[in-house]
């Protein structure tokens, strides 16, 4: 199992969404995606993308009052 | 809304996009309803097709780059997001430029003269198709209830679900046209008209450009800012620096392309499309387009070759 980071603080819409997007597809299957972020639509959408595309949340926490941190496990 | 149209292309995600229909739906039913009873009067933005086709897919463009629709870039400013203060700056600039200034004989020729009508009047489905408004407003709403019902979106992470907000932002919108019609002001929300009044009122003091609608606009960072702070999500945050031009130019090019078409995502998309006017149905297709166009290229096709 392989951990990548993405750090996406200061990226806007459809920047993040787009990126995650392309990163998990380089990832095998039960690698995970740690995702940085400050935007917060961002977070509403990734996860909804991975909950729609079969992806695990495994891990979704604020680091600072704007800042987030999702892991994504590849399913 | 950008986030609306974009999420139907980029994640298959509908969610938003049924909200969005929801609010429309609500808001003629109501309308349609106040207007039957002598509560409000219904004036619509006449229609340019051109200026429908041409402006709504510049504004759709302008918005991609600028990261946010009208209504979104004014609550991102109250919300700390400095990057939404430069489409902002772009977007007010260009929207007066292009109603009073050097961008106006662009707009105007682009527009042309003289705008569609049928019969001597605005057209709208209803007297394009010769039925009675209520057939189309039936029609549509029971569309938007079954597609809600059979296929709903993905609930959102947090706090309120999509469906609940759509519903929520249509009664607003419908109370809008009625609180404005008693200020003699016959028409629902709309943010890129009073964006272009504020600017022209600061800077020439233009005595008839405050109508209700500008202290709406005026109202929307106040109260972001407000809600951001109540949920301890209030930061100031910027993209790299390299992401300003493109926001400013995103601005400019949804000023003009809004002004051009006779209204933003809100006056045709929110306002427009719930009275159905042609000119409100077009120019939102063509945002739409516009949107799709601009993520597509600017975004999509650029993040595959990286």
């Amino acid at each position: 199992m392989t951990e990548r980071t993405l750090d996406l603080h200061g990226a806007i819409c459809p920047d993040p969404l787009l990126q995650v997007q392309l990163t998990m597809r380089t990832l095998a299957k039960g690698d995970r995606l740690v995702v940085l972020l400050d935007y917060p639509l961002a977070v509403d959408t990734i996860s909804r993308w991975a909950q729609g595309n079969g992806h695990e949340m495994v891990e979704l926490g604020k680091t600072s009052s704007s800042g987030w941190r999702l892991v994504l496990l590849r399913c | 809304m950008n986030t609306a149209f974009r999420e139907v292309m980029v994640s298959r995600d509908a969610a938003l996009f049924q909200a969005y229909l929801v609010a429309v739906a609500v808001q003629a039913v109501l309308i349609q309803l106040g207007a039957s009873l002598g509560l409000l009067e219904m004036s619509l933005i006449p229609f340019y097709w051109r200026a429908a086709v041409v402006g709504g897919l510049i504004f759709g463009i302008g918005m991609t780059l600028a990261g946010g629709c009208t209504t979104g870039t004014w609550y991102r400013v109250g919300e700390g997001m400095v990057g939404s203060f430069v489409a902002l700056l772009g977007f007010s600039l260009s929207a007066s430029a292009t109603r009073w200034g050097l961008l106006r004989p662009l707009g105007l020729a682009v527009r042309g003269s003289t705008p569609l009508e049928i019969g001597g009047e605005v057209p709208t489905l209803a007297n394009l198709l010769n039925v009675n408004p209520w057939v189309i407003i039936g029609l549509v709403a029971a569309g938007v209830v079954v597609w809600v019902l059979r296929r709903p979106g993905k609930p959102s992470l947090f706090g309120w679900s999509w469906g609940k907000t759509g519903l929520l932002v249509g009664l607003l919108a419908a109370a809008a046209w009625y609180i404005s019609g008693l200020t003699g002001r016959h028409y629902g929300f709309s943010i890129t008209g009073p964006t272009a009044n504020m600017v022209n009122f600061a800077i020439a003091r233009e005595p008839v450009s405050l109508s209700w609608a500008v202290f709406v606009v005026l109202a929307i960072p106040f109260g972001a800012f407000a809600a951001a702070k109540w949920s301890g999500e209030f930061a100031w945050r910027a993209p790299s620096p390299k992401k300003f031009p493109q926001q400013f130019v995103g601005g400019i090019l949804m000023g003009f392309g809004a002004v051009t078409a006779g209204g933003c995502n809100i006056g045709h998309g929110l306002t427009g499309l719930s009275a159905f006017a042609v000119s409100s149905l077009v120019a939102t297709a063509f945002t739409i387009l516009g949107v799709w166009t601009g993520t597509y290229v600017f975004f999509m096709r650029r993040a595959r070759g990286a």
